[in-house]
């Protein structure tokens, strides 16, 4: 059955593919089931969303200069800028992805999720080795997790985040699998979809992230 | 929908995709500036540059409208 919901462009586990009938038969099925599954998509999001925010509070609480002022500590500035650039250009490719395999145009639908795939990892080594500084010899890091609330705060917020871009990367190389299969097609992609929201909302935790702990607040000094 | 319409259509999704991203980009740069140019390294600042930057994100990449509307996006 689900050799057959693949030759047919379906996605095997949907409940489309109960349905002997040929592709253009359940396709208002497959829509309808799309738009539940999108709700239940932004409603995971609403819940992710708690964790975010959470950290967030954490961060504007937490650092608070002698006279209750927004602080935080010197950051490589530079480095900032340059993942949440890779991040942007990500999501740009991410988009351009799902927007190729709804125009049917496979090749450019699975370059693009390569470039997003490749770049998401660029992220993550960007934060790892950058800012973590966990290859001491490569580049020295600013902060230890120990620093008090400033390590802390930087080392969760990141942290987190860099996890779900992980997981992000793998949703990533796991629909371009699928994809090289045959597995989507430009009526019905909606694991592709998912994979595109999530990456996005990947970026737009970062979209507050980035100016909470580099941008915003005076610098102080971290006593090592 | 005849061909040629199809075309332009999909001329105009991915050229919106482009807009985006360059947009998101030119914010990015106008907040990094902005947070070493007092007095626009204010918390509010910083935060309503995000908040644009969120928008566009999850308006035209997120495509939320989908959520409640009756077509594809």
């Amino acid at each position: 059955m689900t050799v057959t919901a693949v030759e047919h462009g379906h996605e095997p586990g949907h409940a489309a593919d109960d349905h002997h009938d040929s592709g253009e038969t359940d396709l208002p099925t497959y829509l309808e089931n799309t738009r539940r599954n999108r709700l239940g998509m932004w409603l995971f999001f609403a819940s992710e969303a708690f964790l975010f925010l959470g950290l967030l509070v954490t961060r504007f609480y937490l650092w608070r200069g002698p006279h209750g002022e927004i602080v935080r500590p010197e950051l490589d500035q530079f480095a900032g800028l340059v993942v949440t650039a890779v991040l942007l250009l990500s999501s740009y490719f991410m988009n351009r992805a799902e927007v190729s395999i709804a125009n049917g145009k496979r090749t450019d639908f699975q370059i693009s999720l390569l470039l997003t795939a490749f770049l998401g990892t660029a992220f993550l080594i960007g934060v790892v080795v950058w800012e973590w500084g966990m290859f001491p010899s490569l580049v020295k890091g600013h902060l230890k997790p120990t620093d008090g609330v400033f390590g802390a705060v930087v080392f969760g917020m990141t942290g987190m985040h860099a996890l779900h871009v992980l997981s992000g990367v793998i949703l990533i190389l796991n629909v371009w699998w699928l994809g090289r299969k045959g597995h989507f097609s430009a009526e019905r992609h909606w694991g592709v979809e998912a994979c595109a929201i999530y990456w996005h909302y990947v970026d737009l935790v970062w979209i507050f992230f980035y100016p909470a702990i580099y941008l915003i607040g005076s610098t102080i000094d971290i006593p090592h | 929908m005849s061909e040629q319409s199809h075309t332009k259509r999909k001329t105009a999704i991915y050229r919106e995709g482009i807009i985006v991203g360059v947009t998101l980009a030119i914010l990015t740069l106008v907040e990094y500036y902005a947070a070493i140019t007092p007095p626009f390294d204010s918390f509010a600042v910083l935060m309503i540059l995000a908040l644009l930057k969120a928008i566009l994100v999850v308006n035209y990449f997120m495509h939320i409208r989908s959520v409640w509307s009756e077509g594809d996006h």
